[in-house]
């Protein structure tokens, strides 16, 4: 239900970008030769990555290429593919042991991504899979445009030039899925279904209401009218001359060729070399070395714990019925709902401002950056998931939890508890903004991303809000297992879809029946766990080795176990792969028996 | 306002280290050994101020001395009285000129310290004042249980001790009052009734609600239960049996001795040499040299100023009635009353989350405390202030802007962001976890005390709501110009009562019809002003001191005016007498204008 957004992730291929990002400024000297190729590097490849991908660069605040989009062609992709393969070979040259601890371990990292994506290089009809239930190249302008600043004239010449070039982008995109269907890769009849709404969604026949021109009418008051209206006229012109026909001609192709050899599921097990991929996308996605099989037991294990502590809660309020009827009590009983969008947000607030306080129980070391909670802009209608955007990395922006509040029909007061200590603290904001601020790390650690580290962190997280006084309320309690139960369910869908024959239907109804949520949401869910398969599984895994490590620093270190250095030393190497966290911890441990037996 | 919570002997301690750090900058041509002597005689002061204020210490989470009271007796306080001297005297053998720029200034500051304590003691009745309206003597202890940390059967030990410790200490505050008394220094009636209250509540508290049992509840859940019940058992049997005599005790003395001798008014001018301790105070207060007929012309200026924009505000809104009118609309109709303490606490928590995401616009680093808004205990009663309490200087405990949930019924909407703003942030919270910070200073600075400052920033910060999204609805610009109106007043009122003879009467009905507050919360104030001579002064001189120094940066740099820098620029140096931090800005304004 809630997503980890930061400002660059909000794009939907931005999985794939982040894993070129690279170091602008290593705050440590760089003293050696080896330590001064290994940041030279990562500058090299910070830069060269700003001009491949355009639209991370604006994602990032870097607007050099904020009138260019990505190149698709199959000449651009087989030189970026290149480009990995040397920079892994430049890394490679770099003598490790050259370095100190925590060059080495940016080396690791730096070297573990470009292999991600060399690995990603070898499944090319994969690859081509852009068109996802939760969005992809058809819809990534306008969440690009929206963040792309307006200011002046220059500034809004550049977003134009974008719109201009968005024919030539969506063409090669459809040259790109011709190649995959060739390959025998095309998504799955639902998931296209969606893409087609989502398409005809941004043609509305009057050119003003289009979601590709609404950041046209937020250009700055202080700019002259007639100028103002100038670029808005060729905005609009732009956007039926240019963006408009490459949408039909996308949608025409999707659905007069694309969709006729859509499989009826999406289940990568029926694809062309689809176990091996599924294999590849659990370790890159999970970060750990877990077959889909254990995955799937593990969920199914973790489901049975949560439910039998939800049944536990509808006994303590002592309701009658089962299962289905206490969840329908919970989901229309109007005392359980705020009254207005307004209200929702203040709840949020209030939930935050008493988190906030008893943080200092939790960490030894907070984060300066604050975080504010947020109505969603209202462009982003009433079905978006919440999610958070990071602080500025200089600063000058707080973090916030966007929360949608058009939606407080749908939003239970007892399910707020547990979304804001994912959300804000102790969950995205406290990682992602000390990350951020960790001047000891190169860039592309304090603002890089594995979704198993951040998801796995914020879902940790939210347990954590027994410790600082939530879910005191039971049905508070209730909404947070609820939320963990939902987590550990992807674990046996995604699997269940992917690499056990699971179909859609069977999917639904068993996610439905064991989290208790709404089927509607619980189908867009499925579907997005079939068009972006693996990635839904990262939360539960993340927050399981979450829970192991604290669970093995509590016994090895005993009466000297600090709950507080615990946390601060889990989160202070920046996002990392849950294997680097494991044996990083270790190190820890070793060096708290010393620090504490000194004392 | 802001309190480290007041400990019996807080103000004590406040003067003796309440000073300031400067600017952290180079140590030029500085002897390597002055320094040492300089930064040797700090730590000692330091080390030997915790040792003398325990509770001091235990507010800042230094946790040593958690067993002890401070020694109030008249032998104990003629000891720190002669310490203070020889810091002093020691602190003037050290060769000024062999230190480098920020030493200097740290020397000064220390000195300057160690001269207004000294400027204080030859007013010994003065100094017997020991219960104010706020609080005092007769709450201090309960006060104390708040910050006392109980996560570990060692720590219960030590509060047990401490406990044990109090009715030695009751009684030596008792001999002090009496000294007072007969010197003819008793507060005022009023200031007395209400301390009778005060304890009446803390002795009415069982169970749960005693402030006194309330840290043995909080054992960590990870001790076994048994042993839970037992320290908590062994805790109870030691408020009985020492705690609540103690304050019996208290009780009984107030009541039958002294608040018979009690005067009506409070004006220092009735004091046996009171013109000259209130003078002190005023200098003390507001860290200037400006006489008290220049302060109370300054206050019936800005007053002016005030109420005209609260006029202007009547207008907007097209109320109907004269301001009085004005006012009861505000106070009495529905729609700006809160439905329950809760509501009160959500909506507070729900301005400072509001006011946490725009922080980044006017500053340039924050502090990493988090803070909160919790409700002030319950033995303070519905009619206190709220106040700030900071954070553990080791970032333990978060801040906290203490709320008068229980005086729900009496607040109202429209007053609430203001009040936010001074409390938590940009006010009390950002300023005294900034200081807290500041690790390259010595200790005494991060930890300096100076109302002029500290008072002077959180006004000020009130007004910086504005580029915060505050006051976008114009009932809340009239609570918040009717909250700059009141510490405008108090200008006028605190130098009327105490040196132009004014009746708490007539100060009582001006400040009423001038600021439209309503007369059973002006009341209090006045009594509060009544017992704590000038400190009511501070708000308004520092916060019109920090609007000049940001008029003439603001000029002088122009374009280049960063009003992110300049902020911290005022907040980096820890509290300030003005002076002092007028001359900071000012070499502030010309590194920035030389910066590229």
């Amino acid at each position: 239900m809630n997503g980890f957004i930061s400002a660059r992730a909000r794009h939907p291929w931005a999985a794939v970008l982040l894993c070129f990002a690279a170091a602008l400024s290593p705050a440590q000297a760089a003293d050696t030769p080896q330590a001064q190729a290994l940041h030279a590097l990562f500058e090299r490849d910070w830069d060269d990555s700003a001009r491949d991908f355009p639209e991370w660069a604006t994602y990032r605040g870097d607007h050099r290429f904020g009138d260019k989009l990505t190149d698709m062609s199959a000449a651009a992709i087989a030189a970026r593919d290149a480009r990995v393969l040397r920079t892994l070979e430049q890394a490679r040259a770099i003598r490790r042991d050259a370095l100190s601890a925590t060059d080495r371990v940016s080396l690791d990292l730096f070297i573990e991504r470009a292999q991600r994506n060399a690995e990603m290089a070898a499944f090319p009809g994969y690859r081509t899979l852009s068109l996802r239930a939760l969005g992809g190249p058809h819809t990534a302008l306008p969440d690009l445009l929206n963040v792309s600043p307006v200011q002046r004239r220059d500034q809004v010449l550049q977003m134009i030039a974008r719109l201009a070039a968005t024919p030539q982008r969506l063409d090669d995109e459809i040259l790109n899925l011709r190649r995959g269907m060739a390959a025998g890769y095309v998504s799955s009849r639902d998931v296209l279904q969606r893409v087609l709404a989502q398409i005809d969604g941004q043609l509305p026949a009057d050119v003003t209401a289009s979601p590709f021109y609404a950041p046209f009418t937020r250009l700055p008051s202080g700019m002259p009218a007639d100028e103002r209206a100038a670029l808005q006229a060729q905005a609009r012109e732009a956007i039926t001359r240019h963006v408009e026909p490459a949408l039909r001609r996308l949608r025409t192709f999707v659905a007069d060729e694309y969709l006729p050899k859509a499989p009826a599921d999406g289940a990568l097990k029926h694809y062309p070399d689809g176990e091996r991929v599924y294999d590849m996308l659990i370790r890159q996605q999970t970060t750990t070395a877990m077959n889909a099989r254990e995955i799937h037991a593990l969920g199914q294990r973790e489901l049975a714990r949560i439910r039998a502590e939800m049944e536990a809660v509808m006994r303590d309020v002592n309701f009658n019925g089962d299962f289905a009827a206490f969840v329908k009590y919970l989901s229309t009983d109007p005392k359980f709902f705020h009254t207005s969008p307004e209200a929702l947000i203040a709840g949020y607030r209030d939930i935050a401002k008493r988190l906030d306080p008893e943080m200092p129980k939790l960490f030894a070391e907070l984060p300066r950056s604050p975080y504010g909670v947020q109505p969603m802009p209202t462009h982003l209608g009433a079905n978006r998931a919440e999610y958070y955007q990071g602080p500025a990395l200089d600063g000058s922006r707080a973090g916030n939890f966007f929360a949608n509040s058009l939606s407080f029909k749908r939003r239970p007061i007892w399910a707020m508890e547990t979304l804001v200590a994912h959300e804000t603290m102790p969950g995205h904001h406290m990682q992602v903004a000390r990350a951020s601020e960790l001047k000891g790390l190169p860039s592309f650690r304090r603002g890089g991303g594995y979704t198993a580290f951040s998801e796995g962190w914020a879902l940790y997280a939210e347990t954590l809000g027994f410790d600082v006084g939530l879910y005191t309320d039971p049905h508070s309690r209730f909404g947070h297992l609820q939320a963990q139960a939902f987590r550990a369910a992807r674990l046996v869908v995604d699997t269940g879809i992917h690499a056990l024959g699971w179909s859609r239907q069977q999917a639904i109804d068993f996610m439905v029946e064991r989290t208790g949520q709404d089927r509607e949401f619980i189908t867009g869910e499925v579907d997005r766990y079939t068009s972006n398969p693996g990635q839904a599984l990262a939360y539960m895994i993340g927050k399981l080795k979450f829970d192991e490590l604290r669970d093995r620093a509590k016994t090895k270190l005993g009466a000297k176990f600090d709950i507080r250095r615990f946390h601060n030393a889990v989160l202070d190497n920046g996002a990392l792969p849950l294997q680097t966290l494991d044996k990083l911890v270790d190190e820890w441990i070793a060096e708290e028996t010393k620090r504490a037996g000194l004392s | 306002m802001m309190l480290r919570r007041r400990s019996f002997a807080l103000g004590a301690v406040a003067a003796a280290v309440s000073t300031a750090p400067f600017a952290a900058t180079k140590t030029n041509a500085a002897s390597a050994s002055e320094t040492r002597k300089l930064n040797a005689l700090f730590d000692r002061h330091w080390q030997a101020t915790a040792r003398a204020y325990p509770e001091w210490s235990t507010y800042r989470g230094d946790h040593r001395f958690n067993d002890r009271l401070g020694d109030a007796s008249p032998a104990g306080r003629a000891a720190q009285d002669a310490q203070t001297r020889r810091w002093l005297a020691e602190a003037r053998r050290i060769a000024r000129g062999r230190l480098g720029t920020a030493d200097r200034i740290s020397l000064d500051l220390f000195i300057d310290n160690q001269e207004r304590a000294i400027a204080m003691m030859p007013f010994a009745g003065y100094r017997s004042m020991l219960i104010g309206a706020l609080g005092g003597v007769q709450t201090a202890f309960a006060d104390l249980m708040q910050v006392t940390p109980m996560q570990s059967r060692a720590q219960a030990q030590q509060l047990q001790k401490r406990q044990a410790a109090l009715p030695r200490r009751m009684d030596d505050e008792i001999t002090h009052l009496r000294e007072g008394l007969r010197l003819g220094w008793v507060p005022p009636r009023e200031v007395l009734a209400r301390a009778l209250e005060q304890i009446d509540k803390q002795l009415a508290a069982a169970g749960n609600d005693s402030p006194f049992e309330a840290p043995y509840k909080s054992l960590p859940a990870s001790m076994p239960t048994a042993e839970r019940a037992e320290l908590l058992a062994a805790g109870r049997d030691s408020v009985q049996r020492h705690v609540l005599p103690a304050l019996r005790k208290l009780r009984g003395f107030i009541e039958s001795e002294y608040l018979p001798k009690a005067p009506a008014s409070g004006a220092m001018s009735g004091y046996p040499d009171g013109a000259r301790v209130y003078e002190q105070l005023v200098r003390n207060s507001t860290t200037t040299t400006l006489p008290a007929r220049e302060i109370h012309d300054i206050g019936l200026r800005e007053l002016a100023r005030i109420r005209g924009e609260m006029e202007a505000v009547m207008r907007e809104v097209k109320f109907e009635g004269d301001f009085a009118a004005f006012n009861a609309f505000l106070n009495n109709d529905a729609r700006f009353k809160y439905a329950s303490a809760d509501a009160l606490l959500a909506h507070y928590r729900d301005i400072g989350k509001r006011l946490d995401a725009e922080l980044p616009k006017l500053f340039a680093e924050l502090p990493r405390a988090a803070w909160g808004v919790k409700a002030m205990p319950a033995h303070l009663g519905d009619d206190s202030a709220e106040y700030y309490q900071s954070p553990a200087q080791d970032g333990s405990r978060a801040g906290f802007f203490l709320a008068n949930a229980l005086g729900w019924q009496k607040k109202r909407t429209w007053e609430a962001e203001t009040l936010v703003a001074h409390e938590a942030v940009p006010g009390h919270h950002l300023q005294g976890a900034r200081a807290i910070e500041l690790r390259n200073l010595p200790d005494f600075r991060r930890n300096a005390l100076s109302p002029a400052y500290d008072e002077g920033w959180a006004l000020y910060a009130e007004t910086l709501g504005f580029d915060l999204g505050l006051y976008t609805d114009p009932y809340s610009r009239f609570g918040h110009l009717q909250w700059q109106a009141f510490r405008a007043a108090r200008l006028v009122v605190d130098t009327g009562l105490h040196a132009f003879g004014w009746s708490r009467e007539r100060a009582i009905d001006y400040m009423v019809e001038r600021t439209g507050v309503p007369r059973e919360f002006i009341t209090s104030e006045v009594d509060r002003y009544t017992s704590d001579p000038a400190q009511a002064l501070a708000y308004m001189i520092g916060k019109l001191k920090i609007d000049e120094l940001r008029a003439r940066a603001s000029k002088k740099l122009g374009a280049r005016f960063d009003i992110r820098r300049f902020h911290n620029l005022l907040l980096d140096q820890g509290a300030l007498p003005l002076g002092v931090l007028e001359k900071v800005a000012d070499e502030w304004i010309a590194a920035e204008a030389a910066r590229r």
